[in-house]
């Protein structure tokens, strides 16, 4: 059964994600210059920066409930725009991000102490997408079954395959009710058949309740089965933003040329 | 203009879910510290102890000292010392080692201090405890002058606090910051009256009690914990305030540079 919101009822929604003249440059040395060391030896001699473009110039509204998905060739700054979204990176100056609601990353293996057991995990990631340890305790079970981890609640999360993390992760985001899910190469990826399934009828659920996906991956059917609409990067640049088809196009024309040249 | 005062405050005052989510957070922390060692627990009371005994044995043997009770007049000098020297160098890797919050979860940084600070405070109320506990023991007993302490915890919270949002908001861009602060910690541990008398290091520096707030902490604190009597309140006032703006500083530094934490690394 097809994922994709048939109707562009989304249209009308409020805006949750914006984002405005994004830029990001990242200054990069010849040589470290962070420790007090080189500050002062390199105290003469300050041209040595070279200046590297991540992202120009970046326009973009999300509406809530879409599913938005986000393609480009390595290095062309999708993994920034989603740090940006996040808030984890700084834009340059006169760029304005803003976004509404509770917003969780999902990427293959990240978002956990490693030391900590899954039961501390869960606390302390629900926790800050707003749960109170009471409801964290009522929905704790639920948690844990949906992520298939029943004997290893008090395992370090060190000890877990790729795939029970991201299961991990992919259980806390659904059930303490994220409302924005960044999803780095994560969906399509996780879990065996049945599991896959399960989060399949999730996300269907989702668009009930108007949780909104942004979705980076390299996997062009997975593309065109969900989003309604797609962002093509390339070079730090905005291409085109529009239907999965026209814009999986134009990627390909790129591929193309770029393996001409 | 009042909604907008309103909005700035507002993500300063904790939630219930975030006074919890706090609590864990330094749970947890104090629990890593000593959760794979074979004595636990029992570390974070042996490791001050056991320093606590070797400076003890240096200056009563090699360069005997005429300071009364002079056993606890360490304890109490070191106990405070050793909670700010171990809380600011906790803090270079902060950021760093809670990269995997920042990067995937929207969290306000100011909970990872607060949950820092407060797990330090797990260790130090440990520790303040069995300072009373033994001091009562061997005579020198406390009295309601100890009342007082709780203040000068909080001022020591304070400034520890400030230090912490300073020292993590600068190591992101200076990275070797941490080596100039042990050389800092180092000429502290001689400037503050930790094992040497206070009323001789005013003389010699009177200055030092407005330079350096540990110094005002410690004395306070002796006189609620030891000498049974009102502590120096202008002292207690001034550190106060000097905590305050630490962290208002800190604040600043941490929205300014702070917020490089991630793609700086």
């Amino acid at each position: 059964m097809p994922l994709k919101n048939n109707n562009s009822n989304y249209r009308d929604r409020p805006t949750v994600i914006k984002l405005k003249n994004i830029s990001k440059s990242f200054r990069v040395r010849e040589q470290a210059n962070d420790s007090v060391r080189d500050k002062v030896m390199n105290l003469f001699n300050s041209n040595q920066l070279i200046t590297y473009d991540a992202l120009v110039d970046i326009n973009l509204e999300i509406k809530k409930g879409e599913f938005f998905g986000i393609i480009g060739h390595n290095g062309s700054g999708k993994s920034t725009l989603l740090n940006i979204i996040m808030g984890s990176i700084i834009p340059n100056k006169g760029g304005i991000v803003e976004t509404e609601g509770k917003i969780i990353r999902l990427a293959l293996g990240m978002g956990f102490d490693p030391g900590l057991s899954a039961r501390e995990n869960i606390y302390v990631n629900a926790s800050i997408l707003g749960l109170t340890f009471k409801e964290i305790g009522e929905r704790f079970d639920e948690i844990i079954s949906f992520a298939e981890l029943e004997k290893f609640v008090d395992t370090p999360v060190k000890f877990y395959s790729s795939g029970m993390r991201s299961r991990l992760t992919f259980a806390i985001a659904v059930h303490a009710e994220a409302d924005i899910f960044l999803m780095d190469e994560f969906f399509g990826g996780v879990g065996d058949k049945s599991f896959r399934e399960k989060s399949e009828a999730i996300f269907e659920e989702s668009f009930i309740k108007g949780r909104t996906i942004v979705h980076v991956n390299h996997n062009m059917h997975l593309i065109k089965k969900h989003c309604d609409r797609v962002l093509l990067l390339h070079g730090g640049k905005q291409i085109i933003v529009g239907p999965p088809n026209e814009v999986i196009e134009a990627y390909d024309e790129i591929y193309k040329e770029k393996s001409s040249s | 203009m009042n909604k907008s005062f309103l909005s700035k405050i507002i993500p300063y005052i904790p939630t219930n879910n975030r006074v919890e989510r706090i609590w864990k957070l330094a749970k947890i922390d104090f629990k890593k510290r000593y959760y794979n060692s074979y004595l636990g627990l029992f570390w974070a009371l042996l490791n001050p102890i056991m320093k606590i005994a070797i400076y003890y044995i240096v200056f009563t043997v090699i360069f005997p000292s005429d300071i009364e009770n002079f056993a606890f007049y360490i304890f109490v000098g070191f106990l405070f010392w050793m909670g700010f020297t171990e809380g600011t160098n906790k803090s270079f890797a902060l950021l760093r080692s809670k990269k995997y919050l920042i990067e995937n979860i929207q969290l306000n940084k100011i909970d990872l201090y607060l949950s820092s600070v407060l797990s330090i405070m797990f260790g130090f109320a440990f520790n303040l405890v069995a300072f009373i506990l033994f001091s009562n023991i061997s005579g020198l007993f406390t009295s309601w002058y100890i009342l007082w302490l709780p203040l000068i915890v909080l001022n020591l919270t304070l400034l520890l606090l400030g230090s912490c949002l300073i020292l993590s908001s600068l190591k992101v861009f200076v990275k070797d910051i941490d080596m100039v602060w042990t050389i800092v910690l180092l000429a502290g541990f001689w400037a503050t009256p930790i094992f040497h008398d206070s009323v001789r290091l005013f003389e010699v520096a009177p200055w030092m009690k407005w330079v350096n707030p540990m110094a005002g902490i410690i004395v306070n604190a002796r006189d609620a914990l030891m000498y049974n009597r009102t502590p120096d309140l202008t002292l207690l006032g001034y550190d106060f305030i000097f905590g305050l703006v630490l962290i208002f500083l800190g604040l600043i530094s941490l929205k300014k540079y702070g917020v490089y934490a991630i793609e700086k690394q």
